[in-house]
């Protein structure tokens, strides 16, 4: 097929282990097309510049900031929304964490706040407190002042290890 | 609504296609540049995406010279410990560049042809002497020295290599900004060198966000190449760069700051190089 | 029951972190119609014409409004409350846009996109007319209030307000050390991170439903009726959530045009701002310049104190008029200072306008109080500290300006128990070093109120009912603006009714439903607010024992409310059974309505302690430490109340090193116009934060509790100020102190 018999108006994407299909304008961002089209309305937008980081959702595991992707650039890979880590019904670790250690006031900047600390533990398990505060970096919260929300995501951490290794005891 | 057509080629005969019988042809890979705010997208002609092709993306540092795809993200190259052990430089802009998000998006090329006075890749690859393969606007191949890259020519880049003879076996990136993190460089400087017993021999030297492009410090880097780096020779090292600012930015606003700015970054360029902390007692005597 | 000083999560946390809350912009309307505005480029203008055509003949455009076409009523965005006397110089549209950002016209389409294609296509010709862009300049403009075509024109000041108290001349003529310092602050933005937002649809009887981020769904009924020319009671609003405000969705900007458009056309319009817009086209805190000589003497004591502020207020009146007044307020309320003259005035600008952002004149006058106690006390030889506990007012003191009783005021605790926490002593002796990067520390203190007594009538009205299935529901006219308002004041019922939080429902405010609340402004929630919640569950307690007194055939008082039971020695009944009792009776369900009327104002104080580390070749600051002290009273929700502290130390170490729009002196721009241009501090940049906090319970408040949502950010900037002065030996006294300030100090 050559690149011109391909109908951009009907985009195939995978979102939250799911295949949904959607008509969209070429110009639609990513964060419009999940939010208006598909009704993920958990993901936020702050800025539309790439700087707050509302919007971040996984691209294959990997933290991006939807309001600077186009929607037919989505194409192929595995997107995962605040509303993909509820499947199954309860909060997972990492949102009751937040709950818990005081990590959310108003909200608005939780679902970003969350997928980029999402993110970041899937990659790197540690839960080294520096390298926390430099995974999110790139999300902006105007309430909490930040160090609630490194204290949910570092005891999220130790929880996972903690689990990691009583599987590990208990497979040996 | 829009007369804009969108395609996402998956192979380099895809992308050839694409490129013609469409005008104008527009070129997007991550983004980070092109989607910003309130920036107006075309609305016209055919928008290719560049970050669906295997043959745009991946390091190689297994020969001589070191090739990136045109399409390799930020994230990519600063986790590649190839490229971490050949040209450190390049990886250390790569890791400063914007948050995960965007490092996970910024791609190689859209940095180079952004060409942004404080784009962080570029003057690593200057420095190297890096050299940049590609398309004209005609589909014809073609390969440039980065030095002559015209932003805005039309060129679609492929990939950017990186020539052996280009970086010496040490180098190193750092940059200044309003914050620590995700922050837009307000002075950077690339150094490559070699370093032997803490002597830096033959040392050049890029800094970003003192023009409009990235401009080499000749004069600087000679002075620390003839001076090394004892008290002595640091401060004239860094009187140098005052120098060099005041030669390219005269008169203007931020003058008095960054001539003074380019002092405290040209110490933690030689910290990061000679790999100490910029408070090793090597400094002390600098002030 | 125990719930009072618990660390309990938001009771809507589980929406938050999943996602799940509906914001103000989430809930898929069918046919929902948006607006996007035009705004002025040019800072003063008059707009001569509008030509609509192109975008009129856009497929999906609904229709263009612009002053010719809308209501001409003035208003003033920042009245709470309807016929309140306040300045009504704004309109919808104006004919003469004066500011870089005013609005000149709206379109409405059927989808954003195509209502924001459809702003850029619109023609307007403007005559462009001289602007004022400095206070200096406005000083020196004086004119009618109304030009020749009833359009607002600039009379400087627009308000002004004098204190003379004792014998200032005899106090620096006593005085032992005089100093004086010159303090500026720059106008820094609110930047929640939803952007402004509101949602407009007609509704039956002729009505129009307002649906808001806001801060007061009555300031929204009363300011939108005034720029519609209508009754208020057509206008329903109700309060959505809220994605942070810190004043900035106080007054409602978008909410006249959403209403309007809404009854022009019979859509569900929604109206929202980009990043961009919410930095060019609403508010942020105001620009001052001050002036303060200290008159100290030998022993340390504060004789007297001089004070000129110049506050710019922007283009138009807005609350600006009352900021004078209210730095004043917060002025008089730290130190007992015999003598003291004070003249604010402020002034309009050609500048987007200003308003409440967190404290409302108090960061910018205690910036000036405390940085240039400081200095004062460095120059006198003496400890900041020992400086500032020799004068900081004690309980019951009455300050000079309103004869106010402050209270239980504990700021002496904070100070000496801040400083023994921080180590303040022994670090304060530390030299700073003599290389590149040199360490500082540096404090400063300071007060903020509780509520608006005597300024409004402080009445608030809460209800309290016991519903069918065992539950209670709180009633009240509430506006949690993500501070966890709601999680606290139901923390106050359930403690009272001896019920967890789950057991208690919270409903956000509706003009329909609920009687007038002044709304979630000068610190009110917890002490104002939150006595109503408990003085309304006292008697919900007794309404509910007297009716399980009926059914378990008891003496009420020998009944008490114990996890979700009435109970007495020998029996015990559940809430849900007790309703369902009264229920199949057909008996009313027990409620309570109580309305408390404040007619105290106290003290709330802190006590901030900042360790810094300067670049001297940047000019770059890095917070090193932090220790906040503060008298609470009594923490409802310490881990609310902490989240609190930490995110007014975010905010006040911004406006102290780096935020600032920077209104182009030239052009009327903003420099600081986007999230890359205006810096705000991200986790990287935070430094580590102790919390202390002094409960020493005030009487008058809910459980002894005060505020603490506003003075979180007060004492921030001061105490950083002093801190990089204090490392550096320099008298910096710009705010923000960027590197380029700081490098330009190092050098003179
Ligand atoms: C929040 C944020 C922070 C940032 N921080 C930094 C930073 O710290 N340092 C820094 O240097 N930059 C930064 N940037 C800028 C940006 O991320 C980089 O310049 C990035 O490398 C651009 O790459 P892209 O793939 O996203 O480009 P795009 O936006 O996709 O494209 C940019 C331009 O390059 C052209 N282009 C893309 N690929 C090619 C190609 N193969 N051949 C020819 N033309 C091409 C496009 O047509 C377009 O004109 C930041 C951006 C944001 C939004
Ligand atoms: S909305 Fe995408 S980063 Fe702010
Ligand atoms: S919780 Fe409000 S912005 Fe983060």
């Amino acid at each position: 097929m050559t690149p011109d018999a391909i109908p951009r108006d009907r985009l195939t994407l995978w979102v939250n282990g799911r295949e949904v299909s959607v008509i969209a304008d070429p110009h639609d961002r990513l964060s419009h097309i999940l939010r208006d089209r598909l009704g993920l309305t958990g993901l936020k937008e702050g800025c539309c510049e790439g700087e707050c980081g509302a919007c971040t959702v996984l691209v294959d595991d990997h933290p991006v900031a939807s309001c600077l992707m186009l929607g037919f650039q989505a194409e192929g890979v595995r997107i995962t929304t605040i509303e993909g880590l509820t499947q199954g019904g309860g909060l997972s670790g990492l949102q009751q964490a937040f709950l818990t250690y005081g990590a959310v006031q108003c909200g608005f900047c939780t679902p970003g706040m969350v997928m980029a600390a999402e993110g970041h533990l899937r990659a790197n398990p540690d839960g080294d407190r520096a390298a926390i505060r430099h995974a999110l970096a790139g999300n902006i919260c105007r309430c909490t002042g930040f160090a609630l929300i490194v204290d949910a995501v570092e005891s999220e951490a130790e929880r996972r290890q903690a689990d990691l290794s009583n599987a590990m005891e208990a497979g040996a | 609504m829009t007369l804009l057509n969108v395609c996402r080629p998956t192979s380099l005969a895809e992308l050839v296609a694409a490129l013609r019988g469409a005008d104008p042809v527009h070129l997007i890979a991550g983004g980070t540049d092109l989607l910003v705010g309130s920036r107006a997208l075309p609305d016209a002609g055919r928008l290719v995406d560049l970050t669906a092709l295997p043959a745009l993306r991946g390091i190689d540092t297994t020969g001589p010279d070191i090739r990136i795809g045109a399409a390799t993200t930020a994230a990519e190259i600063e986790r590649h410990a190839g490229l971490a052990l050949r040209y450190p430089a390049l990886v250390q802009a790569a890791a400063e560049c914007g948050s995960v998000q965007i490092r996970n998006r910024a791609t190689l090329a859209g940095n180079i042809a952004n060409a942004a006075a404080a784009a962080d890749l570029i003057p690593p690859l200057l420095l190297a002497g890096a050299r940049i393969a590609g398309l004209t606007q005609g589909g014809a191949e073609c390969e440039i020295s980065l030095q002559d890259y015209q932003a805005g020519s039309g060129m679609l880049i492929t990939t950017v290599i990186l020539l052996a003879e280009g970086f010496g076996p040490d180098s190193a990136f750092v940059k200044l900004g309003p914050r620590r993190d995700l922050t837009i460089a307000r002075l950077n400087l690339a150094v490559t060198a070699q370093v032997q017993d803490r002597q830096i021999v033959e040392p050049r030297i890029v800094a970003g966000a003192l023009a409009p492009r990235p401009i080499p410090l000749l004069h600087a880097a000679s002075v620390l190449g003839a001076r090394g780096p004892d008290a002595d020779g640091l401060r004239a090292f860094l009187d140098a760069l005052s120098a060099e600012v005041d030669a390219a930015i005269p008169g203007r606003a931020s003058q008095g700051w960054k001539r003074q700015a380019i002092r405290g970054l040209g110490i933690d360029l030689i910290a990061r190089l000679l790999k100490l902390s910029n408070r090793d007692p090597l400094f002390d005597g600098v002030m | 029951m125990g719930q009072v000083g618990k660390r309990l999560a938001l009771i809507d946390g589980v929406e938050k972190v999943t996602g799940q809350m509906r914001f103000a912009a989430d809930d898929a309307v069918a046919g929902l119609a948006h607006a996007a505005l035009l705004f002025s480029p040019h800072p003063h203008a008059r707009v001569l014409s509008l030509d609509a055509g192109k975008v009129l003949a856009m497929a999906g455009v609904i229709g263009v409004w612009w002053h010719q076409t809308t209501p001409q009523n003035g208003y003033n965005s920042a009245i709470w409350l309807a016929g309140q006397q306040l300045l009504a110089d704004e309109r919808m549209f104006p004919a003469v846009v004066r500011h870089v950002g005013d609005r000149v016209a709206v379109v409405l389409a059927d989808t954003e996109a195509t209502a924001r294609a459809a702003i850029e296509l619109l023609e307007v010709t403007y005559d462009v007319l001289p602007a004022i862009l400095s206070p200096e300049g406005a000083q020196a403009h004086t004119g009618p209030t109304v030009d020749a075509d009833r359009q607002p024109t600039y009379l400087n000041p627009v308000a002004e307000v004098a204190l003379d108290h004792g014998d200032v001349a005899a106090a620096f003529a006593r005085a032992s050390h005089v100093s004086q310092t010159h303090v500026t602050t720059p106008r820094s933005h609110h930047c929640a991170i939803e952007t402004h937002v509101c949602r407009a649809w007609p509704e039956a009887n002729d009505r129009i439903a307002i649906h808001s981020p806001c801060q007061s769904v009555f300031a929204v009924q009363a300011v939108v009726a005034q720029a519609l020319g209508i009754a208020a009671d057509r206008l329903h609003v109700t309060k959505s959530p809220i994605g942070g405000s810190f004043g900035g969705k106080a007054e409602p900007i978008l909410d006249p045009i959403c209403a309007f458009l809404a009854m022009q056309t019979g859509r569900v319009v929604q109206l929202q701002l980009s990043r961009h817009e919410t930095f060019t086209a609403t508010r942020t805190r105001s620009a001052t310049e001050g002036r303060m000589r200290i008159a100290l003497a030998a022993d340390g004591r504060i004789l007297g104190r001089d004070v000129v502020v110049t506050v710019d207020i922007g283009a138009y009146c807005t609350g600006g008029a009352y900021l004078p007044g209210s730095m004043l307020q917060r002025m008089v309320r730290l130190y007992d200072v015999p003598a003291e003259r004070y003249r604010g005035r402020a002034v309009y600008t050609n500048t987007l306008p200003t308003g409440a952002f967190r404290g409302y004149g108090s960061p910018q006058i205690h910036a000036l109080g405390e940085i240039a106690l400081d200095l004062a006390a460095r120059d006198a030889g003496f400890d900041p500290v020992a400086l500032r506990l020799r004068n900081i007012v004690g309980p019951g003191a009455i300050d000079p300006w309103q004869g106010l009783n402050l209270g239980n005021a504990r700021g002496a605790d904070c100070l000496r128990r801040g400083a023994k926490a921080f180590g303040w002593e022994t670090r304060a002796k530390l030299a700073p070093g003599t290389g590149r990067f040199r360490r500082g520390v540096g404090m400063a203190a300071a007060t903020h109120i509780n509520g608006c007594f005597p300024g409004d009538d402080e009445s608030t009205t809460a209800t309290l009912g016991l519903q069918a299935d065992g539950g209670i529901v709180l009633n009240c006219a509430l506006h949690d603006l993500g501070c966890g308002s709601d999680t606290t004041l139901a923390q106050i019922a359930a403690e009272v009714l001896g019920l967890g939080l789950q057991n208690i429902r919270v409903t956000p405010a509706d003009t329909d439903t609920c009687t007038y609340d002044l709304g979630t402004r000068a610190s009110r929630m917890t002490y104002i607010v939150g006595e109503a919640v408990r003085k309304a569950a006292l008697a919900l307690d007794q309404a509910i024992r007297d009716a399980a007194a009926l059914a378990l055939n008891a003496a009420a008082q020998d009944l008490t409310l114990l996890q979700g039971c009435v109970q007495s020695a020998r029996t015990r009944i559940s809430l849900a059974d007790l309703a369902a009792w009264l229920v199949a009776r057909k008996t009313a369900l027990p409620s309570a309505t109580q309305t408390h009327r404040a007619t105290a104002n106290p003290g709330s104080f802190a006590a901030h302690f900042a360790e810094v580390e300067v670049d001297t070749l940047t000019g770059r600051v890095q917070v090193t430490d932090y220790l906040a002290a503060h008298d609470i009273g009594r923490a409802i929700n310490p881990m609310l109340v902490e989240g609190q502290i930490h995110g007014g130390i975010q905010i006040g170490l911004g406006y102290a090193l780096y935020e600032d729009v920077a209104v182009d002196p030239g052009t009327g721009r903003l420099r600081g116009d986007s999230f890359a241009r205006y810096t705000l501090a991200n986790a990287p940049e935070m430094p580590p934060i102790r919390t202390l906090l002094v409960e020493e319970a005030e009487p008058t408040g809910p459980f002894g509790a005060k505020a603490v949502g506003e003075i979180a950010t007060v004492a921030v900037a001061p105490a950083l100020v002093n801190a990089v002065n204090a490392a550096l030996g320099t008298r910096l006294t710009d705010l923000p102190l960027l590197p380029e300030r700081i490098i330009l100090a190092l050098q003179n």
